[in-house]
């Protein structure tokens, strides 16, 4: 089996969204939307501060779907559109979405964003990958894991693109991957561990 | 010429959709001239190509050379457009780098900023009314205007800058040269630190001279004033490897920047005052006999002996080359104090034993050891002083020393912001080099002082010039920038490729009533950017992903040279560099100078390459993806550069730190001093009471990036306060705010935050004025000149950060 | 006994109502549910609030109509017939809601051909559709009279109307992401589905009986009150079990448990606490209130508007505070945030119908009401005068 994962070391994330626009581009991401943001935990904005000066602290926290092992959006898809494919990944056919959004409620991380209106993309044209498909008005997009990349062995594109390698991707069935050895070894922070999703997506420090 | 036309674009400061919208009401006639007004129309004809025909070419380039990063990135381009940017691959992996900067280049290439044809001013300058005209109409026009200033003026009366990214770094600059032109001189900008830390530590334009990569091997990493995670963010992989391994990181900054948020200690130092933390430490660390004394003996001019009179070392006087690189100086061979013969000898006689303190008598001269005039000079600025002055206290102020001192190897990144921009910036960069000194804490492995936002140090290669006749030069003048709005001067007219008059001058009030006094002023530009409103003539440049040949952009960068190969046509009427000042020398007949296209340059740049370029070619720099290692470049870069030894490049090579030529202005050794505006005790607080200063954004380079409609949804201006200065004001988080000061004012979105220093204002600089709902934040700021810079090797910083301020609701 | 109808004027009225929702949304499929207040931080609006509503209006009459023939209440057998009629135009606009609710309508053929079992929206659909099919046989054997037809049909009916709202509940009720999670959620349906049926069905009866469509005796309506006053109780005492589960860890979901009581949701809460709960317990409780229509009438609406209010509560507030909460938040997907960058970001869910949203739920529910007023002509008109179906009006 495959368990395709992504680790994000917190200690070393800064927070510099390059993450967030490498997904926008790759996936042809249209304005509004965003599949992967760089959130700082806590804070009513970007770069916030949590506690009171001087005594303060920040987490910059990188989001996107967290492709759980028991996820919440599959179950109640009335159509099968959301899917756990054979590699890990949590996946959309977006021939079989019907706009229900029961998945958008269902998703504990705000993972999904739905195509509320015709997209708009600025250059006006898809740009990113070849293979990434476009999506129509009324269906549910998020993070595929880098589908189209990942099929050709390569890395995730916001992996590919950190500039401080915050990012390990990998296979957690294989037990010598760096990313399963990372789990082992480090501090591994599941988010909302209670919601028994599984996320796997995990964060190390 | 066509009234429709002149309509169409009669009123350029409407908004974007504005634009667009009347773009399309005029889209008939945009096609008629052959102009197309928005990038949507422009990109129509091709939307409905289908995927299967699409077709993808893979081309690479170096990218921007302004944020120091350089990045190697691989484009893909489909259907004649850039669809894809990734990083490169690199054999060393620390080098595939890119950042959202780069990525975001896929929208903002096709920005609805961009400048799209020639334009004539049709309004007041400061107006923005253009109207479109032909690339023959507008060089004409340029060609014309110059030469009458220069007749009537001289040739000097033209001012020719580059700036940012048109053509920043790729190797020529023409126009300025032929016309003799006024091209600023030294500009000061970003050398405030460096000016008093250089001469000691022979660091490169303030630029550390060892590599980042050898972070690693430090024990504690001081960053003063410094923000790699948003400067130089693909740099900050060597910071954060470096903490990873074991270093302690601490930040001096009044904000908790990114940076100062990933370290182990943020100092939210008032603002000017790193100079009296540094101070205190250096006291403390004398006080607690922290210092290295073989280090200081061997390696420093600290047993050098001072004359107690006059100030002036002691010793023979000679002609050389001194410590800042200026040629036929009056050097000294200094002389110590022989312990061992009770007599005074040449540094570096064989045996000597030099005494490190100690006052003595030498030719009836009453003479001392720098170390002797240190400790003196250092004695007032007691931890207490330092708690009280900083806003740091004592004991942490004793900490931060500490673990300088003992800990291990220990780095400075003293970087060209924040602190730079105040007017004690040289005596801070004077006092880093003492507590560097004092601890031998430079030239060893992980022990180094510097600016590391452009990587430190690494390897240098300079490609071949391409040959200028002689008289091609510069005016003489060396007029700076930031003077020419407060100064006399004979400048007319002026050509700036870029921003480079609301990027290079503070309080822009003034900077744009020169411009406004100019007789004429032409701006080439990708961009709209500020002060194309102010130009008479402006003239459409393309990216460094356009272009008409097939390479361009010769360029080394991070240990590795390379070309810049084509992604896309340039688009709209936009021109090349080399083009545009092709064209605008034909008018004096001077382009038969120039290389007739980019083919020639690339080759004259690459050919009898010596040195660390040694066997590199055109041929082979495309054969191999328009990518080469630097010779050795398979070696890791920090085990090649820098100091690893400490032996200097200074004449004693030692560390020189008693600053002679300084002893009229009592900064022969660092003298702590206020800086001009925005110190405590400063009567004008009790008008502006809050500091104003301006730091990176990672969604900016100075103002490049403002056109981006994929950054605009992260990032518009704001100005970060502490909530309990909001509060004072009536301010809440997202309030619209008015800055003022004297100078000037603007408006822009207030942000709220714990992690700033209260009675602090910060704000990213800049975007372009429209993007305000007033102003720019260059409206308020500080350009008095510290007149003692004018003796050091950068001349005078512009005070960004030197500036009061106070704030109330739009 | 003279007889009447509802007159054409009325129906017209509704009808042009329903046609214009159904333009607007034509107006929604041409431009996407962007027309809509939704947004990626507050997923669902005025159609799923409003479908909850219904599904739980509709059960008051069903439940009224089987429990009549289970429990052998024999003077709730005369208002069977409006009571089954009400349920069929609820369950209808229910239906109709989820539907407008769809952003990919064309696609909908997708849950026949591969449905997901697992889906609550899946089992919701199909025990709409039973419920439905229900209520439609359940009016033709009455109509035909077919006495043990329908009898049989109301053990069926019955454990079917509990489920129907149990079902809806589980779309929320399952959701681990949101503080509807909750075992409660579903008795909290149903005596929510009771209470406001009930209520709707005595509005209903009034309106026929004003109208002259049929008669209704005072001690049959002051029965119904007395019942309805238990609904409310039991109502009431759910929410309470719920409120003290949320409140008594003062973890997790004491924040939406403070925006209940004191923030974006509280005009709601605390209306259907006091003027959907409270106010018209007390009214019902008392004997002699139960004997005059109009206070049953006003107690009624104010059960009706406070479930309506318990909707909007239960379902907003779930999606104010993210469960990852930090700067710059939510990438919202509007269409400001497509034409205005400044305006991409949502720190918490907020959300206001707009015009369309709101001009398409009067048309569905003009429809029901459509639905309602002829089913009740059709069926009932004339027929305390004759045993035939004629519709006679008596202009």
């Amino acid at each position: 089996m495959t368990k395709l994962a992504i680790a994000i070391n917190t200690d070393r994330c800064i927070g510099c969204q390059t993450c967030a626009f490498a997904c926008k581009m790759q996936n042809s991401v249209p304005q509004g939307m965003a599949w992967n943001r760089v959130i700082t935990e806590g804070c009513d904005h970007e770069d916030g501060s949590l506690g009171t000066f001087p005594n303060v602290t920040r987490t910059y926290l990188p989001l996107a779907c967290q492709h759980c092992e028991n996820p919440a959006c599959e179950k109640v898809c009335p159509t099968g559109a959301t899917y756990k494919d054979e590699k890990g990944r949590v996946e959309i056919d977006y021939d079989k979405c019907i706009g229900c959004r029961m998945c958008m409620a269902a998703c504990p991380y705000n993972a999904r964003v739905f195509n509320w209106a015709e997209p708009v993309r600025k250059p006006d044209f898809k740009y990113g990958d070849k293979e990434v498909v476009e999506r129509e008005r009324g269906v549910m997009e998020k993070c595929t894991l880098c589908k189209e990349r990942t099929n050709r062995d390569e890395q995730p594109m916001c992996v590919e693109c950190c500039p401080v390698r915050a990012r390990v991707f990998g296979d957690l069935d294989d037990p010598d991957s760096e990313i399963s050895k990372l789990k082992h070894e480090k501090s591994v922070r599941i988010l909302l561990e209670d919601k028994g999703t599984r996320p796997q997506v995990f964060y190390v420090s | 010429m066509n009234e429709t036309k002149r309509n169409s674009l009669a009123n350029a400061t409407m908004s974007r959709r504005g634009f667009v919208k009347a773009a399309a009401i005029t889209g008939a006639v945009g096609a008629a001239s052959g102009s197309m007004f928005s990038t949507s129309s422009w990109l129509a004809p091709t939307q409905a190509l289908a995927e299967e025909q699409s077709e993808e070419k893979t081309c690479y380039l170096c990218h921007n050379f302004h944020c120091l990063g350089g990045c190697g990135l691989k484009a893909t381009v489909r259907d004649g457009r850039l669809a894809k940017i990734e990083p490169r691959p690199m054999k060393d992996d620390r080098y595939r780098k890119i950042c959202l900067r780069g990525i975001n280049e896929v929208q903002h290439v096709y920005a609805a900023d961009r400048l799209q044809t020639p334009l004539r001013r049709v309004g007041e300058r400061g107006e923005g009314k253009f109207e479109v005209i032909s690339w023959d109409e507008a060089v004409k026009e340029i060609a014309d205007n110059v030469k009458a200033v220069q007749e009537k003026y001289g040739a000097g009366s033209l001012y020719v800058k580059k700036s940012v990214e048109a053509s920043l770094g790729q190797g020529f600059s023409f126009v300025d040269v032929f016309l003799n032109a006024e091209g600023g001189g030294l500009t000061g900008l970003d050398r405030g630190i460096a000016n008093g830390c250089e001469p000691a530590l022979q660091t490169v334009n303030g630029n550390s001279v060892n590599s980042i990569w050898e972070m690693k091997h430090a024990s504690t990493i001081i960053n003063i004033g410094d923000n790699l995670a948003e400067s130089g963010i693909i740099w900050t992989q060597a910071l954060v490897d470096a903490r990873e391994a074991g270093a302690k990181i601490i930040t001096f900054d009044p904000r908790l920047s990114p940076t100062a948020a990933k370290s182990d200690q943020w100092v939210p130092v008032k603002p000017a005052e790193d100079v009296a933390v540094i101070l205190g430490m250096a006291q403390h660390i004398i006080e607690n006999k922290w210092y290295d004394e073989d280090y200081m003996k061997n390696y420093t001019s600290y047993p050098f002996l001072v004359d107690r009179e006059t100030g002036e070392l002691v010793g023979e006087k000679m002609t050389g080359t001194n410590r800042i690189g200026k040629k036929n100086a009056t050097i000294v061979h200094s002389m110590v104090w022989d312990e061992a013969s009770g007599t005074a000898v040449p540094y570096d006689q064989e045996g000597a034993v030099p005494a490190i303190e100690g006052e003595f008598t030498l030719d009836g001269r009453s003479v001392a050891t720098e170390f002797t005039l240190l400790k003196e000079k250092l004695e007032e600025y007691t931890l207490e002083w330092a708690a009280e002055r900083s806003g740091i206290d004592a004991q942490t102020i004793a900490q931060i020393a500490d673990d300088y001192a003992n800990r291990g190897p220990a780095t400075i990144n003293c970087a060209e912001g924040g602190p730079d921009k105040y007017a004690n910036a040289d005596v801070l960069g004077h006092a880093i080099a003492i507590i560097a000194s004092l601890t031998g804490n430079y030239g060893k492995l992980g022990a180094s002082v510097g600016f590391y936002s452009a990587g430190g140090g690494s390897l240098s290669g300079t490609l071949t010039a391409w040959p200028l006749p002689e008289w091609a030069k510069l005016s003489e003048n060396k007029m700076r920038l930031y003077e020419v709005a407060s100064k006399p001067n004979d400048i007319h007219a002026a050509i700036t490729f870029g921003d480079a008059f609301t990027l290079r001058a503070a309080n822009a009030n003034a900077t744009i009533d020169w411009i406004k006094s100019l007789d004429f002023f032409a701006i080439i530009d990708i961009y709209h950017s500020s002060a194309v409103d102010y130009a008479d003539i402006v003239l459409p440049a393309c990216s460094k992903f356009e272009n008409t040949e097939e390479y361009k952009n010769v360029r080394v960068s991070q240990n590795h040279v390379y070309i810049a190969q084509k992604c896309i046509d340039p688009l709209f009427e936009s021109k090349t560099d080399l083009e545009i000042e092709r064209l605008i020398l034909a008018e004096w007949g001077y382009d038969q100078y120039l290389p007739k296209n980019y083919d020639e340059l690339n080759r004259k740049q690459l050919s009898n390459l010596k040195g660390n370029l040694e066997g590199i070619t055109y041929e082979n720099l495309i054969a191999n993806d328009c990518m080469l290692p630097l010779k050795n470049g398979d070696n890791p870069v920090e085990d090649q550069v820098g100091y690893h030894e400490p032996i200097f490049k200074t004449p004693t090579k030692r560390l020189e730190l008693y600053y002679e030529d300084l002893v009229d202005e009592g900064q022969a050794f660092p003298s702590y001093e206020t800086c001009d505006e925005a110190y405590d005790g400063n009567p004008l607080k009790e008008t502006y009471p809050l500091v104003f200063m301006q730091g990176k954004t990672r969604y900016r380079i100075h103002a490049f990036y403002s056109s981006s409609e994929w950054f605009q949804e992260n990032y518009s201006p704001c100005v970060t306060m502490h909530p309990s200065d909001a509060e004072a004001r009536g301010i809440k988080n997202g309030d619209d705010v008015l800055v003022f000061n004297d100078r000037g004012d603007f408006v822009c979105r207030a942000v709220l935050d714990e992690g700033i220093r209260p009675g602090v204002l910060f704000m990213a600089e800049t975007t372009y004025s429209k993007y305000y709902k007033k102003g720019f934040l260059q409206n308020v700021t500080n350009s008095n000149l510290v007149e003692r810079c004018y003796k050091m090797k950068f001349g005078p910083q512009i005070l960004y950060n030197d500036v009061l301020v106070d704030v109330k609701k739009a | 006994m003279q007889t009447n109808t509802f007159k054409k004027p009325v129906l017209g009225v509704f009808g042009v109502l329903a046609v214009i929702g159904v333009a607007c949304w034509i107006y929604q499929l041409a431009n996407g549910l962007a027309v809509t207040g939704m947004s990626n931080a507050n997923s669902w609006g005025l159609y799923i609030c409003m479908f909850m509503l219904f599904v739980g209006l509709s059960a008051g009459g069903l439940i009224v109509a089987s429990s009549a023939h289970v429990f052998g209440i024999d003077k709730f057998k005369t208002v069977a017939k409006p009571a089954v009629i009400c349920s069929t135009a609820c369950i209808c606009v229910a239906g109709m809601l989820v539907l407008v609710d769809l952003g990919g309508i064309a696609k909908v053929w997708r849950i026949l051909t591969g449905p997901n079992f697992m889906s609550p929206l899946l089992w919701d659909m199909c025990i709409i559709t039973i419920y439905l099919v229900i209520n439609i046989l359940d009016l033709v054997w009455m109509q035909k009279g077919d006495e043990d037809k329908v009898r049989k049909l109301s053990y069926v009916a019955l454990p079917v109307a509990i489920l129907v709202h149990s079902v809806t509940a589980w779309i929320f009720g399952l959701q681990i992401a949101r503080a509807w999670y909750t075992a409660i959620m579903a008795p909290i349906f149903v005596a929510s589905a009771l209470d406001s049926g009930l209520a709707l069905l005595l509005l209903g009866l009034i309106l026929l009986d004003k109208v002259n469509i049929a008669k209704f005796d005072n001690s049959l309506m002051a029965s119904l009150g007395k019942l309805l006053a238990t609904f409310i109780a039991v109502d009431a005492y759910f929410v309470a079990c719920e409120l003290l589960t949320m409140a008594y860890p003062g973890a997790g979901e004491a924040v939406a448990l403070s925006e209940m009581l004191t923030g974006a949701t509280a005009p709601f809460f605390w209306f259907e606490i006091i003027c959907g709960l409270l106010v018209p317990f007390v009214i019902l409780a008392i004997t002699k209130n139960r004997e005059k229509r109009g206070i049953i009438v006003l107690a009624s609406v104010l059960v009706v508007l406070g479930v309506a209010c318990k909707r909007v509560w239960l379902l907003f507030t779930s999606f104010i505070h993210p469960n990852v909460y930090g700067g710059p938040g939510i990438a919202s997907g509007t269409f400001d945030a497509q034409q205005n960058p400044a305006d991409m970001w949502m720190l918490l869910g907020s959300y206001a119908p707009t015009f369309v949203e709101i001009l398409v739920v009067i048309g569905v529910v003009s429809v029901g009401v459509l639905i309602f007023m002829i089913l009740s002509n059709k069926l009932i008109a004339g027929e305390g005068a004759s045993s035939t179906h004629t519709t006679k009006t008596s202009e």
